[in-house]
């Protein structure tokens, strides 16, 4: 009988902490709440005394970098681009590659034309 | 088209079992779980430690495990969190063995310096209360040390904080119970002890 009291009673004063502990009762009525022993003191005490701590902002990026390193390389960087620049960056890869080939045609057929004036001149000499 | 010329995928409105999926191939979203998690996590090491130094070595070493295990990572219902937490709970608790095999300074003096020395702007202000607090604290066992800056800073519910440590929701309560009643037997043990050095004229 007196082992179900005691915990009867153990199971009331971890209801009581746990409803102490919720942050809207804390915030509105804790004097309210019925706390004999004052844990609610000791609760508010490790509320205050536990605030988020934020990191170093240099330590934050260095540690993402260092994480996200292999994300880094030339492939890495396209995969992060938008498709619309992505799309934009192959069709002027597409016009140089054209660009070029178009140059090495119209170089030859210069040569070529160039060769033949050559030859007319030395043969009407 | 239309689809191909929209805006990338925004990894922010994803949920964290999407962003895990993902980070098994993509860094980018770890990376958005690693800007989701740090300061938790990186709060969690630091009051475990004391020191901003090594929360930081250890928030990294933490991130650094979760990206090479992330690959092997399987759903079986825990939070991603929880998943950090654990890692973040056992990597404190390996550095906790290591320090204490060093012994170079008590304990107490050393969060007491730590926290005097290091501590950001907004605790450098700290009142004789919350020393006295964070001194108990730290005298806890780890598991009681967990539970209530998972409590306290994470603000948790038992059912998840139960995930973590491998405990019931109902065992839970009852240590945070046991965890309540020793904290206070440690505060009243270290104000004794305080007040018995300044009635010798040892301090102050």
């Amino acid at each position: 009988m007196k082992a179900e009291m005691n915990a009867a009673s153990e199971i009331d004063t971890q209801d009581m902490l746990e409803a102490l502990t919720a942050e809207d009762r804390l915030a509105s009525d804790a004097d309210a709440a019925p706390d004999p022993n004052g844990w609610g003191a000791l609760i508010r005490a490790l509320q205050r005394a536990l605030p988020p701590v934020a990191p170093r902002r240099e330590f934050r990026q260095a540690l993402r970098r260092e994480l996200l390193a292999d994300e880094r390389d030339a492939g890495g960087r396209r995969r992060q681009l938008p498709a619309r620049v992505s799309f934009a960056a192959l069709l002027a890869l597409a016009a140089g590659c054209l660009v070029i080939m178009l140059r090495r045609i119209f170089d030859s057929q210069a040569a070529d034309i160039a060769d033949m004036q050559e030859e007319a001149v030395a043969s009407s000499a | 088209m239309r689809r191909f010329f929209s805006r990338r995928k925004d990894y922010r409105e994803l949920d964290d079992a999407e962003l895990v999926a993902l980070a098994k191939r993509d860094k980018e979203a770890f990376g958005e779980l690693y800007e989701r998690y740090l300061p938790k996590i990186y709060t969690y090491v630091y009051y475990r430690t004391g020191n901003i130094h090594d929360a930081e070595d250890l928030t990294a070493k933490v991130f650094t495990r979760a990206l090479s295990h992330i690959g092997s990572y399987v759903d079986k219902g825990l939070p991603f969190g929880a998943w950090l937490f654990r890692i973040a709970h056992n990597l404190v608790a390996n550095w906790h063995r290591d320090q204490s095999r060093r012994k170079i300074i008590p304990l107490e003096d050393y969060v007491a310096q730590a926290h005097k020395a290091e501590a950001p702007d907004a605790l450098a202000e700290a009142s004789e209360e919350r020393e006295h607090l964070l001194r108990a604290l730290r005298r806890l066992p780890p598991d009681r040390q967990q539970l209530i800056l998972l409590k306290f800073i994470e603000r948790l519910p038992n059912a998840e904080i139960g995930r973590i440590m491998n405990r019931s929701e109902g065992a839970i309560k009852s240590l945070y119970h046991r965890t309540l009643r020793a904290l206070r037997a440690e505060l009243s043990d270290l104000k004794e002890k305080g007040g018995s050095r300044q009635s010798d004229g040892t301090e102050g």
